[in-house]
């Protein structure tokens, strides 16, 4: 197990390979970040940029989340996450890519996506299309979303990085 | 996509009508960003807000919802939703919908709506705006939910007809308005106005070409119709149909021929089943007015009449007692017959009808009626020297009056009446002066009858055959005319055969003594039409009358040959297609068996307003043209499309005088039908007279059909500009 102090990541698996100042690759690996983990059979983090990346087998557990995505891409210092073709596991989701805030739990959905929250089924087909979701929990404490298909500035910006 | 050319020019085809119909037959996209909520339906819009935690979601830019259990599909700028609840349980209220502008299709009703508003299963609009194919219109508001739609206020204009409702809803295919009015008057002048209970039309769900896009004409019902003309409303009975054919009304006018009073045109108010006012003029026995009044309440009846003939006063109130027993006071006062009538008593009855077992028969039934009353009866002569005379009494009759009908097989049935009656009259039979003053002692009378009316009728498709009979005997007599009871021995048959084209009949009733024996009724027919092919027929028919050689009215003696030929047309405007009935008809003496006369006429007519006749009859002995007539009609327009009158003269004369050099010719017959048409419809009067068939006069209407139309079948574009972009 290892644990980097300047991102917080915990880093558990069955072979690492590291190089000071470089990089570490590992398999079969479990990273937990502050609030979620990730799950890959191939890990790499480039240490320069602090740019994680696991090309194939993706699964991610937070929180009202829980997805499989084909790949991911996480960036350490604004703490954004991309995944490719991601889908829900606790969440009826689908879509071309899902950009995912860890620190505050707020998503892109890149269209075309397919998205459900209780008996609501939201979906679009472009290519361009995005659907965003912030996190809240309804007065009953059932976690669920606030949706919409214009994306907030700050956000936006805030995703540039992985979009 | 389409070409923008191809977009340009589909645009341009599309008339300012078409450009009304919102694209509401067509479903929303089935592309771009959807929202699809369980239980609700399907939502596609530029933008999406949906809350989860709050339950609500603001939908906007070129909306569009469709909510299948309301059949409702509607498109807006903005709608918001709230009662989205992620924590829905099973039972959870449906969502709330709301939005400003916008327009939907639900139920076949299109509509632009200022505010819609409610769950979704059961939405209200207000500040509605009906569009429609060839139907505009406005309502306050509205409500629709699976119980139905409702729309309030509603005023709607078709390209022929302004309506107005209380409040309109749609049961099916079928358009009800309540408290409805309306008008055919569309240019401005609104000379009258129809009003309803109820107007009920049927909205045709269109179907196949954009040529068949046009609604077929249906019929649509008013109810409890009346109408409103100069300010004066004026009941129309209990239904109006506005047809194909032309309004199906009960004119509170009406010009027809009535038993002795020969013609009558009276205006008429109020409705049979309840009261009923007719005044007007009948031209027999001598040209007079006539007032009629008959006012009905439960079982009081009160009726009077006044016309030539003097009056008609009648006053009866019948009561059930339960039971079948019935107890009925009268007074009857008839001073149009001579002698006249009054009488004034009480009759007390029972009715009843059972079943009776008989053996293996089924459904043989019995009808007993029994009554028996006391009146005080009067029958003074009403003309004459006489006049003011005539018998007067206490008059206590009685009658019990039995009937057994037993169907003997599917095709068989049978009856037996039998009927008892009996009339006493206690006391002095007096005779009354003109003034009330002397009166007259004079003899008793009683008098009692009982007859027997069986009848067997067999029946096989279209052809029948029924025998009866009656015997009845009396004794005693009466003082009064109205109450003679004679014996009476008379058999009837009545054939009917029909097989194929042919038809035949024969009808015979023989009286026997005591009455002068012989024929009553003594007649037989046969034709037998044969199609020709293109609309053309003949039909050789004989016919004989013979009750004058056994005892019948003596103008009953002859038999007649004759060949009719006819061509319908074929409703082709476009070409020459007359209507042609042709007759070629013999007969003769049946006594001498010689010729009484021959006749020939041909008759083509290219429209109702449009023909020609032409008939001959001739005498024998020698042989004499005895008739030779020529008639022709024939339009004469006037005035525009929109407004403007056509007169369509008839004038027959017979050419016989001058034929056979005695005179000149000599007018048989004239009348004029004038069509006078404006943006209200068409009002239609005229009259024929002629030697044959005396004087008849017409009064019509001719209103337009109401004809609503279905949601557009035309293919609109695909690339639908969404509510709130430019067209």
């Amino acid at each position: 197990m290892i644990t980097d102090t300047e991102t917080g990541l915990r880093l558990d698996a069955g072979f690492v390979r590291y190089r000071e100042g470089a990089f570490i690759e590992a398999r079969d690996a479990t990273a937990d970040t502050a609030d979620g983990s990730l799950v890959a059979p191939e890990l790499r983090i480039d240490v320069p940029t602090l740019i994680a990346t696991a090309p194939a087998g993706v699964r991610y557990v937070r929180d009202g989340l829980e997805l499989v995505a084909a790949s991911a891409e996480l960036r350490f210092g604004p703490e954004l996450v991309r995944f490719e073709h991601p889908t829900g596991a606790s969440l009826d989701l689908e879509a071309r890519a899902l950009l995912l805030d860890l620190r505050t739990g707020d998503a892109l959905l890149l269209g075309p996506y397919r998205f459900q929250d209780g008996p609501f089924i939201l979906s679009d087909d472009r290519e361009d299309a995005v659907l965003q979701l912030r996190p809240v929990t309804t007065d009953a404490g059932t976690p669920t979303y606030r949706a919409a298909n214009e994306v907030d500035e700050d956000l936006w910006t805030r995703m540039a990085p992985v979009r | 996509m389409p070409e923008p050319s191809q977009d340009a020019t589909e645009v341009r085809r599309r008339g300012a009508a078409a450009l009304l119909d919102t694209p509401l037959g067509q479903p929303c996209g089935d592309d771009g960003a959807v929202v699809e909520i369980e239980g609700v339906g399907r939502a596609v819009y530029d933008t999406i807000l949906f809350d989860g935690a709050e339950g609500i979601a603001r939908l906007s830019g070129g909306v569009c919802i469709e909510v299948p259990q309301i059949e409702l599909r509607l498109r807006a700028d903005v709608v918001e939703l709230s009662g989205l609840n992620v924590d829905a349980a099973a039972d959870a209220p449906p969502p709330v919908l709301r939005a400003g502008p916008a327009v939907l299709g639900v139920a076949g009703w299109r509509l632009r709506v200022e505010e819609l508003t409610g769950p979704v299963d059961a939405l209200s609009v207000r500040g509605v705006i009906v569009l429609g194919a060839g139907v505009v219109g406005t309502a306050r508001n509205g409500r629709f939910s699976e119980a139905g739609s409702i729309l309030n206020d509603v005023s709607l204009a078709t390209s022929d007809y302004l309506l107005d409702a209380r409040s309109a809803r749609l049961e099916g295919s079928e358009l009800v308005l309540t408290d409805a009015s309306g008008t055919s008057c569309t240019c401005g002048v609104e000379r009258y106005r129809l009003l309803g209970r109820t107007v009920r039309t049927t909205i045709p769900r269109l179907g196949g070409s954009v040529e068949g896009a046009m609604a077929e004409p249906t019929e649509t019902i008013i109810e409890e119709p009346r109408l409103r003309i100069l300010g004066v409303e004026i009941p129309l009975g209990d239904e109006l149909v506005l047809g194909p054919d032309g309004p199906r009304v009960e004119l509170p006018v009406e010009v027809a021929e009535r038993d002795g009073l020969g013609t009558v045109a009276v205006l008429r108010q109020g409705d049979l089943a309840v009261g009923r006012l007719e005044l007007g003029v009948a031209s027999e026995p001598h040209l007079a007015p006539l007032a009629s009044l008959r006012v009905q309440q439960g079982g009081t009846v009160v009726a009077m009449q006044v016309d030539g003939r003097g009056l008609d006063l009648t006053a009866r109130d019948r009561r059930p007692l339960g039971s079948g027993v019935w107890a009925e006071g009268f007074t009857d006062l008839d001073l149009q017959s001579d002698p006249g009538v009054l009488r004034s008593g009480g009759t007390l009855g029972w009715s009843g009808r059972t079943p009776v077992p008989l053996g293996s028969l089924e459904g043989v039934t019995a009808r007993l009626d029994v009554r028996a009353g006391a009146e005080i009866a009067a029958e003074p002569a009403t003309v004459g020297p006489g006049a003011g005379s005539g018998p007067a009494s206490i008059r206590l009759p009685g009658r019990a009056d039995a009937r057994v009908d037993a169907p003997l097989a599917s095709w068989a049935r049978a009856s037996l009446r039998v009927t008892g009656q009996a009339v006493a009259y206690p006391g002095a039979i007096v005779a009354t002066a003109a003034s009330g003053g002397d009166a007259a002692p004079s003899a008793r009378f009683g008098q009692a009858a009982v007859s027997l009316e069986p009848s067997i009728r067999f029946q096989h498709s279209g052809s029948s055959l029924e025998l009866g009979g009656i015997r009845r005997w009396s004794a005693g007599a009466s003082p009064f005319a109205f109450d003679e009871i004679g014996d009476r021995a008379r058999i009837s048959a009545d054939a009917v055969l029909a097989a194929g084209p042919v038809r035949a009949r024969a009808d015979v009733l023989w009286r026997f003594a005591p009455e002068a024996p012989g024929a009553e009724d003594l007649e037989a027919r046969l034709s037998a039409p044969v199609s020709l092919g293109g609309g053309w027929s003949v039909t050789p028919a004989v016919e004989a009358d013979l009750a004058g050689l056994a005892g019948g009215p003596s103008d009953e003696d002859w038999l007649e040959a004759r060949l009719d030929l006819a061509r319908e047309g074929q409703g082709d405007r476009a070409r020459f297609d007359p209507a042609i009935e042709g007759e070629l008809a013999v007969r003769w003496d049946a006594q001498a068996w010689t010729v009484r006369s021959a006749r020939a006429g041909v008759r083509g007519s290219v429209s109702d307003d449009l023909g020609l006749g032409l008939e001959a009859e001739l005498e024998p002995g020698p042989w004499t043209l005895s008739s030779l007539q020529a008639s022709a009609w024939w339009p004469i327009d006037l005035g525009g499309d929109e407004a403007g009158v056509r007169l369509v003269p008839y004038v027959a004369l017979d050419v016989a005088p001058w034929w056979t050099g005695e005179g000149g010719p000599r007018l048989a017959g004239h009348g004029l039908r004038a069509y006078l048409r404006d943006c209200c419809g068409t009002l239609i009067v005229g009259y024929r007279a002629s030697d044959d068939d005396g004087v008849e006069i017409e009064l019509g209407v001719r209103l337009p059909t109401l004809e609503l139309g279905d949601l557009p079948v035309e293919e609109l574009l695909r690339d639908l500009p969404l509510y709130g972009d430019a067209p």
